[in-house]
C-alpha cells in the first residue's frame, strides 16, 4: 500500500463520527487569574514519632520467657510454618501386617513401635521421617509379596530364605526391610534388626585383637545384645532370659564378648521359634571396613567377629532351626558398594579385572537371591500425596492432577525423589 | 524587478492551492502598504486591484495540521488521531486482557505505510495506544483498528509448517523435531501419551541429576499446561547437562507446535521459541579469560 493511500484510508476511517471532525485540538490556554488560583499545597505537619517506652510489665523475667510452640507458630509466615496436625492413620492388627491391598498407609501400634526404637532405623530414614509425627508406611505389592514369603518360611531353616532387596539409590529398599521387621514383630517372631550394617565396619565402635588372630568389638556386641534381649525378651523362657542378662553384664573382656554371643544366638536357636535376621547396608559386609591390621592393611568384615558370624548366617553356613535372612543394599554411601556382591546377585558384569579377596568370596553364595524393588505405581504415589497433602507437607494450596503427573514425571516414580518434590519443591 | 512585478508572480503564487506561504515571505516580498507607494507606482495598480489582493495579504496563513511545526507531523498526527480515539471511547465497554496479544504491523512495514521512517520509541508509543485501543468494543474502532493489524502473517505460518517436510505428524502420529541449546543438540519424538519422558533410553529422573534440569526440560509443557498429555523420546548428544536439557526443551517446544500450532503464542511469550543463542564467549588477548583480566600492577 502506498503511504499516501494509507495515509488517505486513516483519515477516512477516523471520520467515522462525525463528532470527531475536527481533527484540530482545541487550544487551552492558563490565563493569569487561573495559575493564581492554583492549589496552594497545604503544609502537612507531620508529628514526630513518640518513642515507645517499652514497659517493664511486658517483658517477662527469667523462666516465663521461654515461648511456647504456639505463640511461635503464629508469629512466623501461616503459609510454610503449618501446625502439624493430627492425622489418623490406620493401625496394623496383632499378628502380622493382615494386609491384602497395597496402596494405603498404615502404622505400627505402640507396643511394636518400641520395639522398632530399641533397635532404630537408619540414618537416612530417621531424618526424612521426622516431618511426619509418626512412622507411617505404605503398603506396597513388595510389601505384601515379602510378607508372604516370610510366613511361608515360618517352619524352614533359616538357609533356604535368605533374600537380598536390590533397587536403584531412594526406591525404598531400607523402608520395605523395616516393614518386613514391623511384620515379623507382630507375627510373634524373634527378631534381629541392625539398621546399619555400615557401622559395624566404619570404626564407630572400638575393636580390640585376640591373641587368636580375631578382631571383636566388645562393646558393639554388647549393645546388640541387650536390643536382641529387649525386644525379644517375652520370647525368651525365663531361666534363659536371666542366663541372657547375665552373659552380657559380665561383658568386660572381649573373650566374654566372644562367647556371649555365641551363646545368645545358641538359645535362639534352640527356642525354635522363627527367627529373622534383617540387615540395612547389608553390601557393608562385602567391602573392606575402616579398621587397620597391626601391618596397617585394611580389614575385611570377616576377620571381624560380629560381622563374620552375620555373614555366616547370610551365606548358609549357619542357619537357624526356622526363620529367614533377610538383608537391603544401601547405594548412599560409595565406599560400601561391593563390586563382590553385585556380582555374585547378577547386577553387573563379572569382569576378570576386578579383584574379589579370598575373604569376602568365602562368603559369597550364589543361593542368596536378590529382590528387586521397584519404583512407586501411579496408584501408590497418589495415595502418599493425598497423605503428605493431609500432614501438611505439600506447598502446595490446591494440588491438582496435574500438579500430580509433573511430580510423577519429575521424579520418576522414585520413592526418595518424589518425596523430595512434595515435600521441598514447588 | 519593480514592485508591480513582484505583486503580480505573489498573486499567482497565491492563487495556487497547494502552496503554503509564511506571512513573513508575503510581508518581505512586498514593500510598505503607504500612500506613498501608490503614488509613486505606475498606474497598474489601482485601488480595486488592491482589494482584490487584501485578503491574501492580511490574512494569515495557517498550516494544515497542528503538529506542522513538529519534526514529525505523519507521526504526531497519528497519535492525535489515536488519542482521540481512545477518550472518545473512553467510556465504551471494554473486554478483558487476553494473553494473546494482538499482532500488529511491523515498524518496516508501518513506516512504508506512513511514508515516514519510524523509530522503535516512536513505533512502541503507537503500539501502546493501539493496543488500549484494542480493547474497546466498538465496530468503528475495529473496522479502523484493521488498517494496523497484521492478521495475514499468523496464517502464513501454519501454512509453511504445515507444508514443509518434518512440519507433519508421521504414519504413527509422531512429530520429529531438533533443538539446540549451546553445543548441545536434541532430536526428539513427540507422540500422545502419558507423560513418559525417557532420555537416551533412560528416564528423565535417571538422566539429569540435577532437579532444574529436569525443570527444563518439562518447561513447555507446564506452561501449555499439557503436563501428562505427550510421551517424549529424546535423544541428545554433545553439551552438558545443562545444554542438553534446553535442547530437548527447544526441541519439544518445535514438536508442540506440530502437535498444536495454537500453543505457539504461549510458548513465544515463555521464551522457548527462540533458539537460545547464548554460547561460551571467546577469550581475548590481554585477558585472562572472556572478561577476567589479569591482577593491575600499579608499577
Amino acid at each position: 500500500m502506498s503511504s499516501a493511500r494509507f495515509r488517505f484510508l486513516l483519515n477516512h476511517k477516523y471520520l467515522f463520527d462525525a463528532k470527531l471532525i475536527n481533527i484540530q485540538r482545541t487550544s487551552f490556554s492558563t490565563t493569569i487569574p487561573a495559575l493564581a488560583k492554583a492549589q496552594v499545597k497545604k503544609e502537612v505537619k507531620k508529628k514526630a514519632p513518640a518513642f515507645k517506652q517499652v514497659r517493664n510489665e511486658e517483658k517477662p523475667k527469667g523462666k516465663r520467657s521461654q515461648s511456647s510452640n504456639e505463640s511461635s507458630v503464629g508469629k512466623s509466615n501461616p503459609k510454610f510454618y503449618k501446625p502439624k496436625p493430627i492425622v489418623e492413620v490406620e493401625e496394623t492388627k496383632p499378628g502380622g501386617l493382615n494386609v491384602d491391598v497395597s496402596g494405603k498407609v498404615y502404622t505400627y501400634p505402640n507396643d511394636i513401635m518400641e520395639k522398632i526404637n530399641v533397635f532404630g532405623v537408619p540414618p537416612i530414614m530417621s531424618k526424612e521421617m521426622k516431618i511426619f509425627p509418626k512412622l507411617s508406611w505404605i503398603a506396597r505389592d513388595a510389601t505384601l509379596d515379602l510378607a508372604k514369603k516370610l510366613d511361608g518360611s515360618k517352619n524352614k531353616p533359616s538357609a533356604e530364605t535368605r533374600i537380598v532387596l536390590v533397587g536403584p539409590l531412594g526406591v525404598g529398599k531400607s523402608s520395605i526391610l523395616l516393614q518386613i521387621v514391623g511384620h515379623a514383630l507382630a507375627s510373634d517372631w524373634i527378631v534381629i534388626y541392625i539398621p546399619s550394617a555400615i557401622d559395624l565396619v566404619n570404626g564407630k565402635y572400638a575393636y580390640v585383637k585376640l591373641s587368636s588372630g580375631d578382631y571383636v568389638q566388645p562393646t558393639l556386641i554388647a549393645k546388640i545384645l541387650k536390643q536382641i534381649h529387649s525386644v525379644n525378651r517375652d520370647k525368651f523362657a525365663v531361666q534363659d532370659s536371666k542366663t541372657i542378662t547375665d552373659l552380657i553384664d559380665r561383658i568386660k573382656d572381649p573373650n566374654t564378648a566372644q562367647t556371649a554371643l555365641e551363646q545368645v544366638l545358641d538359645k535362639i536357636d534352640k527356642s525354635s521359634m522363627p527367627v529373622l535376621l534383617a540387615i540395612d547396608e547389608i553390601n557393608a559386609l562385602y567391602a573392606t571396613t575402616e579398621f587397620t591390621s597391626p601391618d596397617h592393611t585394611l580389614l575385611e568384615p570377616g576377620n571381624l567377629f560380629l560381622p563374620r558370624t552375620l555373614l555366616e548366617y547370610i551365606s548358609g553356613q549357619k542357619k537357624f532351626r526356622n526363620g529367614a535372612v533377610i538383608g537391603a543394599t544401601s547405594l548412599v554411601h560409595k565406599p560400601t558398594l561391593s563390586y563382590a556382591l553385585d556380582a555374585a546377585l547378577h547386577l553387573t558384569e563379572v569382569s576378570p579385572w576386578k579383584q574379589v579377596s579370598p575373604e569376602i568370596a568365602r562368603y559369597i553364595n550364589k543361593e542368596v537371591k536378590s529382590y528387586r524393588i521397584s519404583e512407586y505405581s501411579k496408584n501408590e504415589a497418589k495415595a502418599l500425596l493425598d497423605f503428605y497433602i493431609r500432614n501438611n507437607v505439600v506447598h502446595e494450596d490446591a494440588p491438582t492432577d496435574e500438579s500430580f503427573t509433573k511430580k510423577y514425571m519429575l521424579s520418576n516414580g522414585n520413592a526418595r525423589k518424589f518425596l523430595e518434590y512434595c515435600s521441598k519443591r514447588l | 524587478m519593480n514592485a508591480h512585478t513582484r505583486i503580480h508572480q505573489l498573486v499567482l503564487l497565491i492563487s495556487k492551492p497547494n502552496i503554503i506561504l509564511s506571512s513573513r515571505i508575503i510581508r518581505s516580498s512586498l514593500p510598505p502598504l503607504s500612500l506613498k507607494l501608490f503614488h509613486r507606482q505606475s498606474s497598474t495598480i489601482t485601488p480595486a486591484f488592491l482589494d482584490t489582493v487584501q485578503p491574501f495579504l492580511q490574512e494569515r496563513s495557517k498550516p494544515h495540521t497542528s503538529s506542522y511545526f513538529t519534526g514529525k507531523p505523519a507521526y504526531y498526527d497519528l497519535l492525535i488521531q489515536l488519542d482521540d480515539l481512545i477518550s472518545k471511547y473512553s467510556a465504551f465497554p471494554k473486554r478483558q486482557k487476553s494473553p494473546l496479544a494482538t499482532l500488529w504491523k511491523l515498524n518496516a512495514v508501518l513506516s512504508q505505510d506512513l511514508g515516514i521512517s519510524l523509530k522503535t520509541s516512536q513505533y512502541s508509543k503507537i503500539v501502546q495506544k493501539l493496543n488500549k485501543l484494542d480493547l474497546i468494543e466498538a465496530d468503528e474502532v475495529k473496522e479502523y483498528l484493521k488498517l494496523f493489524k497484521r492478521h495475514y502473517q499468523l496464517v502464513d505460518k501454519r501454512e509453511e509448517l504445515a507444508s514443509s517436510k518434518h512440519g507433519q505428524l508421521d504414519e504413527y502420529n509422531r512429530s520429529l523435531t531438533v533443538g539446540r541449546r549451546k553445543e548441545a543438540t536434541a532430536r526428539v519424538f513427540l507422540i500422545k501419551g502419558a507423560g513418559d519422558v525417557r532420555v537416551n533410553g533412560r528416564p528423565l529422573a535417571d538422566y539429569f541429576i540435577e532437579a532444574k534440569d529436569r525443570e527444563t526440560c518439562i518447561f513447555p509443557f507446564v506452561v501449555t499446561e499439557t503436563v501428562g498429555q505427550y510421551n517424549v523420546w529424546a535423544l541428545v548428544k554433545g553439551g552438558g547437562p545443562t545444554g542438553q536439557s534446553g535442547a530437548i526443551a527447544h526441541a519439544i517446544t518445535k514438536g508442540l507446535l506440530i502437535h498444536n500450532y495454537d500453543l505457539k503464542p504461549i510458548l513465544r511469550k515463555a521464551k522457548l521459541v527462540t533458539r537460545d543463542t547464548r554460547v561460551v564467549e571467546r577469550k581475548k588477548p590481554g585477558l585472562a579469560k572472556a572478561r577476567k583480566s589479569y591482577t593491575w600492577v600499579k608499577r
